[in-house]
């Protein structure tokens, strides 16, 4: 007996030529599996790159594993640091945050110096000179500066940049351009973003820096690396007791270093994200082909038949009809392959921006690639073979009998009483609904995923504006933040009221700390803030102002969990400057805010446990637009000047980086979610028209127009397009604030918002999408061949 | 001219009752029936007197709801799925009154599609000259008139050198002519193949062709003739 | 009819069309604060921190060199006037003791060796004047005879002038050494006993309180040292220093606010005086500055003052202008319009860009002269996407 294995070529035959017949549908869900195979791509393949380079950066650069500052420790120490178990390399280093005078910047902005050894480079964290040289030993104001900061100023070897180093005035002369693992994405301490105009890294020689901050002899910065097999916290415990006495201000793992923590959530995100949307996509996608599939079986009932009178098996069969959806999917795969990577491509430029690596290395790997087009075939395989079973099941005698005519009841409303006033094809509409409710629900929540799709995306705009609001124009209502060098006595708060430009300012003591409840603790600053400020306030998510009350500590609700503390519970506060006391504090509330990791005190209550004088650490100022520039003028020439950050210009950084990527996002939301919304209501409208086209065609020859008819068609999809309106929004709500909840971390928590105008956005995008592909399938009803149709035994 | 000898069918006590939307429907109530190699049986009856039942349990396409049918030796009512599939493969050809053409499919590959699951099959080309199609071989069914669609279904029914023919109704949908070259094509295979024949009508005219005729009604045999001399199908009308 | 109705349903879609986009477009109402302007006082003050200062101070130092008892006084104790303060026991001049005795001794003995050598040189200077009077008149002698030159004779004169200047030179010389001889002689003598050993009480010129002690234990003292500080701290004035473009704003008078001195209220004070010259401090900032002080007089109740001492730190205000009925609104609301000030009125729900013109200003309201009207509402902290006309609803 011949194996049933060749028989496939005139069947092939007939799966591609059959395929073919359905084109347009086959089209509309074979997108749809693009859709979403291209965001799968383009999210993972670029995870997997950033994975890859990341690994290979931080080992060839020799990234460190443990970081720790202090005020100032002998150069001895190291050997010390260097004996504790576990400990591989060890780096001192002295490191300085300066203000900058940079030509084209009207405020000061903040650059931060790392030290060079002279001569040889850094044990760990190495700088990778990406242009120009090292600095000249014989010239100490020769530096090299972070390659975004020269991007983004136009600055190359030969330039100049102003710096005052405790208290005078240098000219750094830019002589190399660098990126260094330890600052993949470099930031400002305390800002929510990064502005590379206003922040930069310079490495400088050591025995210059050491010099210029009397660090001769002695160091206030290490990093360290591990052996295999060592305990961080224990390397971490021992390294902060070595410190202590010199003024040390914690250890920090790598995982909690500012840049590769960030680039680590980046990562999940990544990778949350990568999972999730295709999910969306080929869920709705395997949707649309069952309904397909089982319409197109229905018309293929007598070539079933036929086959098996012939003598095809039920596996045969079934696994022919399967191919379709294999077919189509994999059509669907391999263009979002292409797509994805396309657009990976583009995502991992956008990456380039804000992480800077030597070389983004992007390529698609072969193992997203083929999970990506497996899993297609797989999504597709299941929405096929429930319909291809119960087709193929059917047995052959019965399958050459013609249909039963549908069976139809009076609709619901009708049987309301409700509907006497009902045309005829409203009436048509509604039983045709009611008689396969499940279907027409499943298709109703399809239309409703694309709305849901575009209330998601548009809601990250107003998710960005609610933010914004809440930042910069309740909680930060100065104009202008100096941060001074050092606490400083009273006498500074009405220096700086005397500041060109000042109209008003508000002092406020910041305290560096480690909050300890229990076994956890948490290194941040405490700041301490007039009871009445009407500058800087804490706002809570919902809009509150929270009143800093005059004795205990409030906290960010968040932070409240990590240390597993409530109202009324009490926190070790050890203060890590000065004297290091440590007092038991009470905590007095806890804020759900959005950003960051903050404690709040009152000062009066921070001064009193310090027991000090009225001593400030910065002061907020609100200031005359007129003076700013003179302000600016006077803050770079102040000695006693730390930063100065401007409101202004960070909501402007903030605007035009979200901006940058929201029109993307905007761009693909939309485009997506007509994706899915055009695929479904197409494919049901053909699928419909199919079905009724013998029904529809007799109607026709009655003597109904073609609008009449086009109305009775539509109309079903019309209805299902107009309820899955509110459902679609319901939906997108509800994931939306699912989404924001699990992206609650540490660093933001922000609150779900969606106003009316997005939701009204999203609906007429749906109805469009809809409308145009109800023109499409009237297009084709209109064409019908009625006699056709007619005389067809179907 | 085939002797009938060794029988082909044995079925006995054939009962089939099915349901049609909210409709109970009696198709066979107790039809015996027998065939031998190469007979040519027609059988008549109105609609709905079961002729199409019969033939579809004949051919493995349908089980009885009680009785028995054996094919040789092969047991069809106690036979599983896989088992009528590879009966059907191997042993039965089918013509249906709406020919069941694979539209997709020319001509050729309708009967490629038997050829290339058949044991000892007839190329495709071989089938369709047969029944004088041999020019037509890459046309569409949509290409094709109504009787020459049923001669291709006739091809790829016996392209597989079947040993039974089942035709339910081949002239019904088609005008005096071309059934009259239809029919010439079956007696033609009978003869020179030596294929155990049943054709369903119910148009007595064509009676005249079989070896036996067979009367059915309201699901029972009601009457079986046999025919001394067969009528040449040329010489038909109706 | 068909007609009619299906045309009615056309235009209840296009209106529902319609009303989405009308929705989606329709811009929404912005979220403000608000705050209402107001008539009322506003008073400008100049912010700074001083020092109180005991205004009367007394620095009672010893009279004498002696050696002073132990102060028993502590800061903070009172003394009535002429109550002992300290008592000094002014001492002889030491005698010497052996080691100064030898050197006083030797000292006489080279003072004694000193003479010696003045007197030989003086009668070295003799014999010189004798040899040169001598060659004189042997020169005169031959003169008479016209043996010599005129010159040569000239020469031997002034010789002679010489050699009787040195003569009396080395006589002064030997007055001198004897001099110094006396007195190397007199320190080997014992002084007299004029104001030895007596015990002199040092009391208080005034009613007071101790403010300062500058001597803790039992020491000796040169006349003039100080030995403690005495003041009335009920009268204590406050010295605020402040920049001299500050200071010209302030004249005697002004009503003064003392803050963040350790009680639960202000303090009321006035002006007393503007120092007339300054002087050069570096701020807390790090910059120099030109400072002038500023003493402020205390004329609020003194029972609540009594804790204050000398030297505590105090804030002052130094209202600088006052007016009892302007209108005033937060300087929150403030913004600048091209060089002019501007708020954000509401009229109707709605936000208007409004010009003002300010008078005065403090850090937290401002006077406005013209503008708008006590009343009005404004927008507080505007934020920046809000233009004129936009729509606003207030925060809740």
């Amino acid at each position: 007996m011949v194996r049933p294995r060749l028989h496939l070529r005139a069947l092939t035959r007939k799966l591609l030529r059959d395929v073919w017949e359905m084109k347009s549908q086959a089209l509309a869900i074979a997108v749809v599996v693009a859709a979403g195979v291209t965001m799968f791509v383009t999210y993972l393949s670029n995870f997997d790159s950033l994975v890859r380079t990341l690994s290979r950066y931080y080992e060839r650069q020799q990234f460190a594993d443990v970081f720790a500052g202090a005020t100032r420790a002998p150069g001895p120490l190291a050997a010390r640091i260097g004996a504790i178990p576990g400990v591989d390399i060890v780096d001192t280093r002295v490191v300085a945050d300066v203000t900058l005078d940079v030509t084209g910047l009207d405020e000061p902005a903040n650059g931060r110096l790392v030290s060079l050894p002279s001569p040889g480079a850094p044990a760990l964290n190495r700088v990778l000179l990406r242009r120009g040289t090292w600095p000249d030993p014989a010239r100490p104001d020769d530096v090299v500066a972070s390659e975004v900061f020269c991007e983004a100023h136009g600055f190359g070897p030969g330039d100049r940049v102003a710096a005052i180093v405790n208290g005078r005035r240098r000219q750094l002369t830019i002589v190399g351009v660098g990126i260094s693992p330890e600052y993949v994405y470099s930031i400002r301490p305390g800002d929510l973003f990064p502005d590379n105009r206003r922040f930069g890294v310079f490495w400088m020689q050591r025995a210059a820096l050491a010099a210029a901050f009397d660090m001769e002899g002695g160091f206030n910065d290490v990093a360290l690396t591990l052996a295999a097999g060592a305990s961080s916290d224990d390397v971490v415990a021992r390294l902060d007791r070595l410190l202590e006495p010199y003024g040390g201000r914690g250890a920090y793992t790598r995982a909690l270093q500012v840049s590769a923590w960030t680039i680590e959530n980046e990562l999940t995100q990544l990778r949350m994200f990568g999972l999730v949307t295709p999910a969306i996509f080929l869920s709705v996608a395997a949707f649309i082909l069952h309904i397909a599939l089982t319409r197109a079986l229905a018309l293929q009932r007598g070539q079933i038949a036929a086959l098996k009178a012939l003598g095809y098996g039920n596996r045969t069969i079934g696994w022919h009809y399967v191919q379709w959806a294999l077919v189509i999917a994999a059509a669907g795969a391999l263009a979002g392959v292409a797509g994805g990577a396309w657009l990976g491509a583009k995502m991992a430029d956008l990456y380039n921006e804000f992480f800077r690596f030597p070389m983004l290395d992007y390529r698609v790997s072969p193992g997203v690639a083929l999970w990506s087009v497996l899993g297609s075939l797989a999504v597709a395989a299941a929405g096929a073979l429930a319909a291809v079973s119960r087709a193929v099941a059917v047995p052959p005698a019965d399958a050459m009998r013609p249909d039963a005519p549908a069976r139809y009841r009076p609709s619901l409303i009708e049987r309301l009483g409700v509907a006497r006033r009902l045309p005829q094809a409203a009436r048509m509409v509604l039983r045709t609904l009611e008689r396969q409710p499940v279907r027409a629900l499943l298709s109703m929540l399809g239309i409703a995923a694309a709305g849901a799709v575009l209330v998601i995306g548009l809601s990250f705009i107003d998710v960005m504006d609610v933010l914004i609001d809440e930042q910069f124009m309740q909680a930060m209502r100065q104009d202008v933040t100096v941060t001074f060098v050092g606490p400083r006595s009273a006498d500074a708060v009405h220096a700086a009221a005397r500041l060109p430009g000042v109209m008003a300012v508000e002092p406020q003591r910041v305290v560096p700390v480690r909050l300890r409840a229990g076994a956890r603790h948490r290194t941040l600053a405490i700041i301490g803030l007039t009871p009445d400020a009407s500058l800087q306030r804490v706002v809570a998510r919902s809009g509150a102002v929270i009143p800093v009350p005059p004795a205990g500590l409030v906290l960010s609700r968040v932070l409240g969990d990590v240390l597993g503390v409530t109202p009324g519970d009490s926190v070790r506060v050890e203060v890590l400057e000065g004297a290091r006391p440590a007092f038991d504090v009470p905590v007095a509330a806890l804020v759900d805010d959005s950003m960051g990791v903050q404690a709040y005190m009152a000062r009066d209550a921070l001064h009193a446990l310090l027991r000090e004088g009225r001593t400030v650490s910065s002061t907020a100022l609100k200031v005359d637009p007129r003076d700013l520039a003179q302000l600016h003028l006077t803050l770079k020439a102040l000695p006693a000047v730390a930063g100065v950050a401007v409101r202004e210009a960070t909501l402007r950084n903030f605007r035009q980086t979200m901006a940058e990527h929201m029109n993307l996002i905007i761009a693909f939301n939309v485009g997506f979610a007509a994706i899915i919304a055009f695929g479904v209501v197409y494919n049901a409208a053909r699928v419909s028209l199919s079905e009724r086209s013998r029904e529809l065609a007799s109607l026709r020859v009655l003597g109904f127009t073609r609008d009449e008819v086009g109305r009775i068609l539509l109309g079903e999809l019309a209805v299902l397009t107009l309820l899955s309106l509110p459902v679609g929004a319901v939906i997108g709500y509800g994931l939306g604030l699912f989404i924001m909840t699990i992206f609650n971390n540490e660093v933001y928590r922000l609150p779900f918002a969606i106003t009316a105008q997005s939701i009204a956005w999203s609906w007429l995008t749906v109805v469009g999408a809809a409308a145009l592909s109800s023109i499409a399938v009237r297009r084709r009803l209109d064409r019908l061949d009625l006699i056709a149709v007619l005389k067809s035994r179907e | 001219m085939a002797t009938p000898s060794a029988p082909v069918f044995v079925a006995r006590d054939l009962t089939k009752v099915y349901t049609m939307g909210d409709v109970q429907v009696h198709a066979l109530r107790g039809v015996d029936f027998d065939l031998s190699a190469g007979e040519f049986v027609v059988l008549l009856g109105p609609s709905g007197s079961g002729k199409s039942t019969l033939l579809n349990i004949l051919g493995g396409l349908d089980v009885p709801t009680a009785g028995s049918v054996v094919y040789r030796d092969h047991d069809l009512t106690t036979a599983g799925e896989a088992a009528l599939t590879e009966y059907r493969r191997d042993h039965v050809g089918f013509v249906f009154q709406f020919y069941n053409l694979i539209p997709s499919l020319t001509a050729r590959e309708n009967v490629a599609l038997v050829t290339e699951i058949a044991a000892s099959p007839m190329t495709p080309e071989e089938a369709l000259a047969l029944v004088a199609l041999g020019d037509r071989l890459d046309h569409f069914p949509a290409q094709l008139s109504g009787g020459e669609q049923q001669r291709v279904a006739i091809a790829r029914a016996i392209a597989k050198r079947p040993e039974v023919l089942l035709c339910d109704e081949p002239t019904g949908a088609l005008d005096i002519t071309t059934g009259v070259v239809v029919l010439e094509a079956l007696t033609h295979v009978n003869r020179t193949l030596g294929t155990a024949t049943v054709v369903i009508t119910h148009n007595a005219a064509i009676a005249g062709l079989a070896d036996r005729v067979v009367r059915l009604a309201d699901g029972r045999v009601v009457a079986v003739e046999h025919n001394a001399v067969k009528v040449e199908a040329r010489s038909l009308s109706w | 009819m068909t007609r009619l109705r299906r045309s009615r349903g056309l235009l209840l879609g296009l209106t529902a069309l319609g009303a989405l986009v009308a929705v989606a477009l329709w811009p929404s109402a912005v979220t403000v604060d608000l705050t209402t302007v107001t008539r009322g006082p506003l008073s400008v003050t100049i912010d700074e921190d001083g020092d109180t200062r005991v205004h009367h101070r007394f620095v009672v130092s010893a009279p004498l060199a002696g050696r002073v008892e132990r102060i028993d006084l502590d800061p903070g104790d009172t003394v009535t006037q002429g109550a002992p303060v300290a008592r000094l026991h002014a001492e002889p001049a030491q005698f010497l003791d052996a080691r100064s005795r030898a050197e006083a001794a030797a000292a006489m003995e080279a003072a004694r060796g000193l003479v010696g050598r003045a007197r030989a040189d003086e009668q070295r200077a003799r014999a010189a004047l004798d040899l040169a009077t001598a060659d004189l008149a042997r020169e005169e002698a031959l003169d008479a005879s016209g043996l010599t030159t005129r010159q040569a004779l000239d020469t031997r004169k002034s010789g002679v002038a010489t050699a009787r200047e040195a003569l009396n030179a080395a006589g002064f010389a030997v007055a001198a050494a004897t001099a110094d001889l006396e007195r190397a002689r007199a320190r080997l003598l014992p002084a007299s006993l004029d104001g030895g050993g007596r015990t002199i009480t040092v009391t208080s010129p005034v009613d007071g309180v101790v403010l300062k002690r500058f001597l803790d234990s039992e020491s000796v003292v040169p006349a003039g040292a100080k030995l403690v500080e005495l003041g009335d701290p009920r009268h204590v004035e406050i010295v605020a220093d402040l920049l001299s473009s500050d200071a010209v704003r302030v004249r005697p008078g002004m009503r003064v606010a003392l803050t963040e001195w350790g009680g639960d209220r202000a303090m009321g004070g006035v002006v007393e005086r503007v120092e007339p010259s300054g002087f050069t401090k570096v701020s807390a900032l790090g910059v120099e500055e030109q400072r002038v002080n500023v003493i402020i007089d205390v004329d609020d109740d003194r029972a609540a003052w009594t804790a204050m001492g000398d030297g505590f730190r105090v804030e002052v205000a130094i209202t600088v202008w006052h007016a009892d009925d302007v209108v005033t609104l937060p300087t929150g609301a403030l913004f600048r319009d091209g060089t002019d000030w501007a708020v954000f009125a509401i009229a109707d729900g709605r936000a208007r860009l409004t010009r003002l013109t300010l008078g005065h200003r403090t850090p937290l309201a401002a006077e406005v002269t013209a503008g708008l009207d006590a009343g009005a509402r404004v927008v507080v902290h505007p934020p920046d996407t809000l233009a004129d006309g936009d729509r606003v609803t207030p925060r809740q």
